[in-house]
């Protein structure tokens, strides 16, 4: 329980608790004391001298920021002394550079512009520098406007504290001071992460979005939370919405898994649709994709789905996109599984999850680590994993326990990835090969920590056939590599290993298998008896689409193949192509008219990501509600409307039959 | 009156900065009753010497090694700061460049009262043979068995490590100097929390400036009342000898080690042989270009105790002395300073960093004679602006230079506001 403490403000008792600032306590307690540089995600800087305030006993002005509060202090913050050096830190700033309002892409919501207001502020008495600053545009989703920059450190802090990464920096020093990024390199060549905390966190109009300037004042903005529907961490943030229309996303301080933290796919990547919309639905007639109205689609479908249910020339095979929501997808299951009695209902890339399956039957289901695990980590072994591609967020954590914390991580992947660039050490061996490396770690670890005993005989003959001489011909990986790699891992207290879909899409349940072994292994001379492992797939809902049961596809000879995909831009493989080709008939439920629709028999109009709501379940069961944030376009109707229409339509033919 | 030679009794010693000379002359004789006291012994020792801070804020030495964080499980650093770069300072440089040997001394005994197994010297970037002879001290240390594993026999390891700055003059600050070190930006921390609780690598630390840590080896030699004895000023507290880098018009300007409470008159005229040319004495600054300036009538009337240097109302800071004569132009001397401040502000907070280029053009036409009439007016809203809201002391000394100087010759400056503006502001 934390200490409590009155203090005086203004003349104002206020409440608080031991630990807090002054500043904390005054908005606790309702009252305002100008800030600038300070942001509550972030560290104190003290710079911008905004906050100070007057504390009896004390010689000095403190900043409020900073300064803890204490019992009995007695603090002014607002006297005509305080007001004067304000109004004189405000003159110093809007002389520094350009700040000249009209002009700028945030005009409206700036937080300078708001204190000017609030201090009267109506000119400086001394000329302005005009320093010569070219803004930089090289990042492809925010611009750097150096001119508009107070040299707050907010972007500086966030860089470094959110996204783990550290690229911006203050280069030069007093008033030639500019943010920097790496070692004065233009944004877009640097180590920026893209995931534009920064923007968020600017009080000014020195960072703002490309996509978005002059549109997303603050005026009439509404914030609705919703999900990033890319990967299973379940990253939610904040959807601003201007006259119903999507004009940024922001982080959200509130989000359960990832705090204010997103990337550039959830940031960005999201609001670009690279197809247009499918408005009205569609019907293949003599070859050609015809717009018809909904009641003939419907029928249309119907009678495909119906046909195939009665008649034995093949069956029905059911993909759906894990970016919908549990309810869509529970729907959807029960469509296919119940009405058309179809066994071959999965979603796309279901090969990661069924690999996943299959090493449960084989090794026994094992309750996997959790994101506190991670957190708590101090080694990562990644196999097959690549977060700062596919799982961007999980990519900046990992980024953050290796420069705050010095954690080693270890990458073992047949592909070249980004997360190698983090890795103190990184394994790439042949495809297929991986097994032989996780035998020599295992090996290696046997040896090392001396745990021979604890392995069965069938085990020790396959890591005592691979040393790293023989990894290393069979693999193609330093044998020293393997050895130094088992060390880390052997030497680490908390160590977890994260696998991702490169190994699960590899089909082959062995390779898990490995990783509980070695996790077990270190489990029975450690404390801990969870299995430090944890896989992670693409498409947010996976996890609900296991617990639905969703349990693989057959496409071999499906006389009709179903697919709901929403707007999940799909990977069209040869294979599906080739699957799409030889099925009987298509029917594509999609929002966006992409390359998906030239197999199309039937193309029924979906949901985009911000139409939708429900719930989605993320990798570690962490369940997150949202309603949609935006409304469909005319004429579009939600899924599940649609799939309840074909439901009531094959319920009618049935009965038709049955009379 | 001569002067008080303690630290720089050695200093004409022909290669003194060669441990065996060194030694020859009752060098690291402390070493042998070092350890048969307790360091919390040592840390009262120094406590009751009264030894102050010479780096510039004055602090007491011991009272501020008594703040170090107690069971941290974190280790306990000392940091010599060498990063002496306040204008009119050059004594630091003496002690590295003659006297290596003494401030290894110095921080043997210091790291054992503060258990302290890590010294850290941060020098500054510029002083490159300090510094080779600094490394060549330490190595020369290290091979006789007194840094390294085991100092002097006893059981107690010490490392130095030297740590060259990259040429700025904010690194001086403690915190900023722990940043630079760290590898970041020198920029100042926010205090609390003090270096005592988390300083270098966030651990307990204890920033020391080369001349306190190069007196300490004096104190444990010869006790704490000896130490307390050698000051003139009965009223001061900050006994001691103290080393002043004299420049600026006078006869002899350099190096000189007086007793506390010697009077600046007795210095100036004494020891420097009075001012240049026959010329009369104008103004002083008593600590470096820091500290607000002092005219004539004042700084003949001080001596240099810091109570005595503190009632005229200025600082004692780094000791550097800074002497004008009667042909100084003020606002000149002023503009030049804030120059100086301007390109050195790290940018940190905004007073310092907009606040000093705003006085340097405002000051410039005070120089140049073309000043507007409201210019002295923004001029003290400026420098009171930097002087109560900086983040950091260079800011605030920054703006007493301007303020000492208007505070005495205030006159100076009302001479150069152009007529043109005088008489439109209706003056």
């Amino acid at each position: 329980m934390a200490e409590l403490i009155t203090l005086t403000i203004d003349g104002q008792e206020c409440r608080g608790t031991k630990g807090m600032t002054i500043l904390q306590v005054a908005k606790e307690n309702g009252l305002d004391i100008p800030t600038l540089c300070n942001h509550p995600w972030l560290t104190t800087h003290g710079g911008c001298r905004m906050c100070v305030v007057e504390v009896e006993g004390q010689r000095r002005l403190v900043t409020a920021c900073a300064a803890p509060a204490e019992d009995g202090q007695i603090v002014v913050a607002h006297n005509d002394r305080l007001e004067t050096l304000r109004q004189m830190t405000l003159e110093l700033l809007f002389a520094e550079r350009n700040h000249i309002c009209p002009f700028c892409a945030m005009t409206g919501v700036c937080e300078l512009q708001d204190r000017a207001y609030e201090h009267h502020i109506t000119h400086t008495r001394y000329d302005y520098i005009f320093p010569v600053l070219t803004p930089d545009t090289t990042n492809p989703y925010f611009v750097q406007d150096h001119n508009r920059c107070i040299l707050c450190g907010r972007c500086v802090r966030s860089c470094y504290e959110i996204a783990g990464v550290g690229t911006l920096g203050f280069g030069h020093r007093g008033s030639q001071e500019v943010v920097i990024a790496d070692l004065g390199v233009p944004l877009g060549e640097s180590s920026c992460i893209k995931c534009g905390t920064c923007v968020d966190v600017c009080p000014t109009g020195a960072l703002f979005d490309k996509r978005a300037p002059y549109f997303s004042r603050a005026r009439g903005l509404e914030r609705k939370p919703s999900i990033c529907p890319d990967d299973d961490l379940g990253c939610a943030m904040n959807v601003v919405l201007k006259s119903g229309l999507v004009a940024r996303i922001e982080g959200w301080t509130e989000a359960p898994v990832n705090g204010p933290l997103l990337s550039y796919r959830s940031r960005y990547e999201i609001l670009n649709e690279p197809h247009p919309r499918v408005l009205k639905p569609r019907v293949r007639k003599d070859g050609e994709l015809v717009e018809v109205d909904w009641a003939e689609a419907l029928d249309a479908t119907a009678e495909l789905l119906a046909k195939t249910q009665s008649g034995a020339d093949g069956h029905v095979v059911g993909l759906c996109s894990t970016r919908l929501p549990y309810e869509t997808l529970a729907s959807y299951h029960r469509l296919l599984a119940e009405q058309c009695g179809c066994v071959d209902v999965d979603t796309f890339r279901g090969a990661q999850r069924a690999t996943r399956r299959q090493a449960d039957d084989l090794y026994g289901t094992h309750k996997e680590c959790d994101f506190e695990a991670i957190q708590q980590a101090d080694m990562v072994l990644l196999v097959g994993f690549d977060p700062c591609t596919t799982h961007p967020v999980l990519g900046a954590w990992l980024a953050k326990k290796v420069h705050h914390d010095g954690v080693p991580i270890v990458s073992i992947s047949p592909r070249t990835t980004k997360t190698a660039e983090l890795s103190i050490l990184s394994l790439k061996p042949r495809r297929g090969s991986e097994l032989a490396v996780l035998y020599g770690l295992l090996g290696q670890l046997i040896e090392q920590r001396n745990l021979g005993h604890l392995v069965d005989r069938l085990t020790a003959e396959k890591w005592r056939s691979h040393p790293p001489g023989r990894v290393s011909y069979e693999a193609g990986v330093e044998e020293q590599a393997v050895v130094r790699a088992a060390a880390l891992y052997a030497a680490a207290k908390n160590p977890v290993i994260l696998y991702g879909p490169d190994l699960t899409e590899t089909g082959n349940p062995t390779l898990i298998g490995r990783l509980w072994e070695m996790a077990q292994l270190l489990g029975h001379v450690g404390a801990s008896k969870e299995v430090m492992v944890r896989g992670f797939t693409t498409g947010a809902n996976s996890a609900a689409a296991e617990q639905i049961g969703f349990r693989g596809a057959d496409m071999e000879g499906a006389a009709v193949v179903y697919l709901l995909s929403g707007d999940d831009p799909v990977d069209l493989t040869p294979q599906l192509r080739q699957d799409l080709r030889d099925a009987g008939a298509v029917i594509l439920q999609s929002a966006h008219d992409g390359p998906l629709v030239q197999y199309a028999d039937v193309v029924l109009p979906s949901l985009k990501w911000s139409e939708r709501g429900g719930t989605w379940i993320n990798v570690m069961g962490v369940g997150q509600t949202f309603e949609a944030c935006t409304k469909a376009p005319a004429g579009i109707k939600p899924d599940e409307w649609v799939l309840t229409e074909i439901g009531e339509r094959l319920s009618a033919v049935k009965e038709a039959a049955h009379e | 009156m001569a002067e008080r030679k303690v630290l720089l009794e050695r200093y004409d010693v022909p290669n003194i900065w060669e441990l065996d000379v060194y030694r020859r002359h009752g060098g690291y004789a402390t070493l042998d009753g070092l350890f048969a006291k307790s360091p919390t012994d040592w840390v009262e020792e120094v406590k009751a010497s009264g030894l102050c801070g010479r780096g510039g804020a004055g602090f007491p030495t011991g009272v501020k090694w008594s703040f170090l964080a107690k069971g941290t499980g974190k280790p306990t650093y000392l940091v010599v700061n060498a990063d002496e770069s306040e204008p009119g300072t050059c004594h630091d440089r003496r002690l590295l460049e003659r006297l290596p040997h003494q401030l290894i001394e110095g921080i043997i005994n210091t790291c054992y009262a503060i258990d302290a197994h890590e010294a850290y010297v941060y020098i500054r970037g510029e002083y490159l043979e300090p510094y080779q002879r600094l490394v060549q001290a330490i190595r020369e240390a290290e091979a006789a068995g007194l840094l390294g594993k085991t100092v002097a026999g006893q059981d107690f390891p010490l490392r130095i490590v030297v740590h060259r700055g990259a040429g700025a003059y904010i690194c001086g600050e403690e915190t900023a100097l722990l940043s630079s070190q760290e590898g970041d930006k020198g920029q100042p921390r926010q205090k609390p929390p003090f270096p005592a609780v988390a300083g270098l690598y966030a651990a307990p630390t204890i920033v020391n400036n080369v001349q306190t840590i190069s007196t300490i080896p004096h104190i444990v030699r010869h006790g704490a009342a000896w130490f307390a004895g050698i000051n003139l000023a009965p009223e001061s507290k900050s006994p001691g000898p103290r080393i002043l880098s004299v420049s600026g018009h006078v006869q002899r300007p350099g190096i000189y080690e007086v007793e506390t409470g010697t009077p600046f008159e007795e210095l100036l005229y004494g020891l420097c042989g009075g001012i240049r040319g026959g010329h009369d004495l104008k103004s002083v600054i008593p600590g470096g270009s820091s500290m607000p300036m002092l005219p004539k009538d004042v700084i003949l009337q001080t001596d240099t105790s810091f109570e005595s240097i503190r009632k005229a109302g200025s600082q004692p800071g780094s000791g550097a002395v800074i002497v004008m004569d009667e042909t100084t132009d003020i606002p000149t001397v002023v503009w030049r300073i804030s120059r100086f401040y301007a390109h050195e502000s790290c940018g940190k907070c905004t007073p310092c960093r907009e606040g000093n280029p705003w006085s340097v053009k405002l000051l410039r036409r005070f120089v140049d004679g073309t000043a507007r009439a409201e210019d002295l007016r923004i001029l003290v809203e400026v420098a009171e602006a930097m002087e109560k809201n900086s983040f950091c002391p260079l800011g605030i000394a920054a703006a007493w230079a301007t303020q000492g100087a208007l505070k005495h010759f205030r006159h100076e400056f009302e001479a150069r506001i152009s007529h043109a503006s005088a008489i439109a502001a209706g003056d």
